[in-house]
């Protein structure tokens, strides 16, 4: 394949297929090992590296991978509908009977292959999709009544075996395609760009992929909840992808270090999967201090940041920092705290650095502040993806704070049953209206607030100044009508920290300066639906960046029907 | 608790169930044990002139979700030497007194017949079986079932041992063969005391896709063997049934062929066998399945009103018949439960691709001159009423006919519905539709006249 002989596409193939090809026959030897291991074990041969010593490595599955007595057993039990509701409700369309079909025969090429012509990322969305909403929730089974097939279980096993392998690799490829000599140009390498890429390069095209981070995978590689899945998996299934003939840049932003107009004069078309910016912010006062972090940034750091410590959240504890991404604040140790009760601050952070046992990572330390509480605002599925990260990691006490009632949560119902069997606390119609802050120990605070010399702890009310600064101590809370705080039934809420799960901000700047395009709702891309297309008739859009923020599969299709189009328009 | 005893022309057995002859009565050992556990019986592993046996000798059919359906074995008869056998019988026999203890045998000639025969008697067996049956190896030397397929062959061996034994001789009939009949009727008319059937299906039961060598392998070949198992068990019902139902046939009969369960005994009994006899299930369960074969023919006998096993001996052979006898003019159609469905349109899926084009989804065009559920028979032959909805392709339910609210409830479904629905003027009756659905009692098919 000529396409991979070219950048960095070409040296991930040569990789993949000296490793496929270094132990032929090996696949009998290790089937019965768990699959991750096996998924991990590539990645460390590979371009991309993650440290060691990040958090996510401590989080095992809820859904482990199936052995094959394991899978034939639950393969055997679909019926093989005629026309698949499950099929149906997937978004990227995969032929549910058909593969499982091919499980039960043995046929696991067969059946991996069935996955990869609808998508190129079955393997993770195997285990990220919300399966209980979509494919599994219209399994017939449901009605008999009877479990529904774990079919994302299923895909999982179909399609674990065949990525990082050039066998599967090859299955994603169009054998005998030739070269178009037109090239498209994906901004970001997350899962709409990667689906993009994949079947315009089937299709012969030429695809180039520029990502501004180190580490191609985007959302899906440093968002996904570690316990579902976790980011060396995604990031090995995203170079697997690359391989199949995609070139990729990394560390390059466009609009600064490459233009728009660059990009058009050098490229036939150009496709968007940026993504959003990050969190969203709550917009009350005290939130840009220490103790409130980002729902999503908090998931990166668990995936990918080796020096996070739940206990660092704390700004009280010892190497905490005041937030995320922010630099330390100073730790006022050994005060009361929190309510006028005696709170983990000083003796307990301490005793969790020279504590028994060794413990000084995860879990450990985080007990040693569960009893400060931690608080999610938010109603999706990010703030219960966070919130039982949270109380798996042994914080006490989560509770989840959502402005309307629980009927009305955009989140997975499923989602939030998860999160309470954690442990969770789900709170419905109360809204956040200030962060509250212990005042500092210091001169000029003290010289500003005269009548409150050294005011520490004070209890009962807000402090009234320096809301970007002190302590956390909670939140100033308020019932909600209709997402609007009820003047009147303001209240505390003590929290040791808050984790803001609000949805992702939009991306104004990157479309204001992306030719043609035209900004949407929310500072999304204004594209089309079916097609991806944006104002600019060059210029394709899809996932995260246009729809606000779906699941992967979603992110998924939406490339892949994008890249119909580019195809379309290419010819 | 009904009594389970049986009296199998003169060979008493405290119930009906008996080890057939195989790996499972191979021993004295092997035998005790299984009588600890509770078997009426067992006949021994056919003993002979000591054979020399290949290795491998097994090889299994899988079926979804279970192992070894059916199971092919090349395996000869007892590689043990004769005397040992005999000696093992005359220690398990002194054991287990109550029990029903018969040695199976196969030899060559009339002189080595009858004196095994006086042997297997001086070791106290309560009769003897000969294998007339084997399908491979012992057949190419004249034994087995080539002695089985030839009835003047079967007629002569038969006599030679009738002349000497003492202890009732039944003889045991191969299945590879056009007419059961044959081969039954002369055993009878040279004096067999009883009949045993079936013994294997000659087969061939698969290919090591791999290596492209047959199943079972023996050095890279492999040679067609004897098939048993629950796959066989329809062949050998049909056996027993062909027997039971001739009048010729006057002595009792042991079935066997894929018993695996008491519900597998029943059928077997009910079409006249007296006692049943496994191997198979054995091989793959072990001997312990003997207690619920027990307690659960018990319990249906108890059900039935039965306070005898033999009351159950061939309480359906007389419902076998010919097909020409069968009534013409009974009708059943489908009827799909929509309260039940769970909307996999399996059933849609067979009748379409492998049945009679009956069954149809909601929304679906109706053929002109056809009928959705509750549309009226007489409408059907004017064709208007019906031809006119059927082009509008609405197969929502007329008013129903009263006497067809049997069939009736098979409802076209509401919008959106899932629920396959039933042409009554298409479907044949064929029972294909509640085969396939894997909801129990979903597609029923009920009488219409």
């Amino acid at each position: 394949m000529a396409l991979q002989r070219r950048g960095h596409g070409a040296s991930a193939a040569a990789d993949v297929r000296r490793r496929s090809c270094a132990a032929p026959g090996r696949a009998d030897s290790v089937r019965d090992r768990p699959r991750a291991a096996r998924v991990r074990r590539k990645v460390n041969n590979s371009r991309f590296k993650l440290p060691t010593g990040r958090i996510e490595q401590g989080f095992r599955t809820s859904k482990p991978p199936y052995s094959d007595a394991q899978a034939r057993a639950e393969a055997r039990r679909c019926v093989y509908c005629h026309d698949a509701p499950c099929t149906k409700a997937c978004p990227a369309g995969v032929d549910v009977p058909g593969f499982i079909r091919k499980i039960t025969t043995g046929n696991l090429k067969g059946a991996a292959r069935t996955i990869f012509q609808a998508n190129v990322l079955g393997y993770s969305c195997g285990r990220v999709c919300p399966v209980e909403a979509l494919c599994e929730g219209a399994c017939v089974l449901k009605l008999a009544p009877d479990p529904p097939v774990a079919i994302g279980r299923l895909q999982r096993y179909a399609t674990e075996r065949y990525v990082g392998t050039q066998a599967g690799t090859d299955m994603l490829g169009a054998p005998g395609t030739k070269h178009t000599g037109r090239r498209v140009a994906l901004v970001g390498a997350g899962p709409a760009s990667l689906a993009c890429a994949s079947h315009l390069a089937s299709r012969g095209h030429e695809a180039v992929i520029f990502e501004k981070r180190s580490l191609p995978g985007g959302l899906n590689m440093s968002g996904v909840a570690p316990d579902k899945l976790h980011a060396e998996d995604a990031l090995a299934e995203a170079e697997w992808v690359l391989a199949s003939g995609i070139e990729l840049h990394t560390g390059v932003e466009v609009g600064k270090d490459l233009s728009w107009e660059r990009l058009l004069a050098d490229y036939d078309a150009v496709f968007l999967g940026v993504g959003l910016a990050g969190d969203r912010r709550l917009g009350i006062p005290g939130e840009e201090g220490p103790g409130v972090f980002g729902a999503v940034q908090t998931i990166e750091r668990l995936k990918l940041d080796p020096t996070f410590r739940p206990a660092s959240l704390f700004p009280g504890s010892p190497g905490g920092d005041a937030r995320l991404g922010a630099e330390s604040q100073p730790a006022s140790r050994g005060e009361r705290g929190w309510g006028g009760e005696s709170g983990p601050g000083g003796e307990s952070s301490s005793g969790g650095e020279s504590g028994s046992g060794g413990e000084r990572v995860g879990a450990g330390s985080a007990r040693e502040f569960s009893e400060a509480g931690v608080v999610v605002i938010g109603g999706g599925n990010t703030a219960t993806d966070v919130a039982r990260q949270l109380a798996l990691l042994g914080f006490g006490d989560v509770t989840i704070l959502y402005r309307r009632s629980e009927r009305e949560r955009p989140g997975y119902a499923h989602e939030l049953e998860l999160a309470r069997l954690a442990g969770v606390r789900f709170i419905e119609n109360v809204v956040p209206v200030r962060v509250l802050r212990r005042l500092e120990v210091g001169p000029g605070n003290a010289a500003a607030r005269g009548d409150r010399k050294g005011g520490v702890g004070v209890a009962g009310g807000p402090t009234d100044a320096g809301d970007s600064a002190g302590q956390l101590r909670g939140l100033l809370v308020a019932d909600a009508e209709k997402a609007r705080a009820i003047p009147g039934t303001e209240r505390e809420f003590p929290a040791g920290a808050v984790f803001v799960a609000v949805g992702q901000a939009g991306v104004p700047d990157l479309i204001a300066g992306c030719p043609g395009v035209e900004s949407g709702l929310g500072g999304r891309v204004k594209a089309d639906e079916k097609t991806g297309r944006t104002g600019n008739p060059r210029i394709f859009a899809a996932g995260d960046c246009v729809n606000g923020g779906k699941e992967v599969v979603s992110a998924v299709a939406d490339g892949r029907r994008a890249a119909v189009a580019i195809d379309e328009m290419l010819r | 608790m009904a009594d389970l005893s049986i009296d199998f022309a003169g060979i008493k057995s405290p119930n009906p169930f008996w080890l057939a002859s195989g790996p499972p009565t191979n021993t004295g050992a092997q035998v005790a044990r299984a009588f600890d556990m509770g078997w009426g019986g067992a006949v021994w592993k056919t003993i002979g002139e000591p054979v020399v046996n290949v290795s491998s000798r097994l090889g299994g059919l899988d079926g979804a979700g279970q192992r070894m359906v059916g199971l092919t074995n090349i395996e000869l008869i007892s590689d043990r030497p004769a005397e040992a056998n005999f000696r093992d019988i005359e220690d398990v026999k002194k054991r287990f007194p109550d029990r029903a203890l018969i040695a199976s045998l196969m030899f060559g000639s009339k002189d080595e017949w009858r004196s095994a025969v006086k042997r297997a008697e001086d070791a106290g067996a309560d009769g003897l079986e000969l294998n007339f049956g084997c399908p491979h190896g012992m057949c190419e030397r004249g034994m087995g079932s080539a002695v089985g397929q030839e009835p003047e062959v079967l007629r002569h061996i038969t006599s030679w041992v009738k002349e000497v034994a003492n202890v009732p001789v039944l003889v045991k009939l191969t299945p590879n063969i056009t007419d059961i009949l044959e081969p039954a009727v002369a055993a009878v008319e040279a004096g067999a005391d009883g009949l045993v059937l079936i013994n294997t299906v000659r087969s061939l039961v698969g290919v090591d896709l791999d290596r492209l060598v047959p199943v079972p392998d023996v050095a890279g070949r492999g040679s067609p063997g004897g098939y048993s198992g629950p796959a066989v068990k329809p062949i050998a019902l049909r056996m027993v049934s062909d027997l039971a139902r001739d009048e010729r046939i006057t002595v009792p009969i042991s079935g066997l062929g894929g018993v695996t369960t008491w519900q597998d005994a029943a059928e077997f009994i009910s079409l006249g066998a007296t006692s049943v006899q496994v191997c198979t299930s054995v091989m793959h369960y072990g001997y312990r399945i003997v207690e619920d074969m027990v307690d659960g023919m018990n319990n249906y006998l108890d059900e039935k009103g039965m306070s005898f096993v033999r009351e159950l001996v061939g309480a359906a052979a007389g419902r076998v018949t010919e097909w020409r006898e069968l009534n013409l003019s009974y009708k059943v159609r489908a009827d799909i439960d929509p309260d039940k469905c769970i909307g996999c349109q399996v059933c849609y899926v067979s009748c379409r691709d492998g049945g009679h084009c009956a069954i149809h989804l909601p929304g679906e065009l109706l053929a002109q001159g056809h009928a959705a559920p509750r549309y009226r028979p007489a409408a059907r032959a004017g064709g208007s009423s019906d031809s006119s909805s059927g082009l509008q392709g609405s197969p929502m339910p007329g008013p129903a006919e009263p006497g067809l609210t049997g069939w009736g409830s098979t409802v076209a479904g509401p919008t959106g519905s899932r629920v396959p629905w039933v042409d009554q003027t298409e479907c044949v009756g064929c029972n294909l539709c509640s085969l396939v659905c894997p909801v129990p009692g979903c597609v029923r098919m009920l009488e219409v006249g």
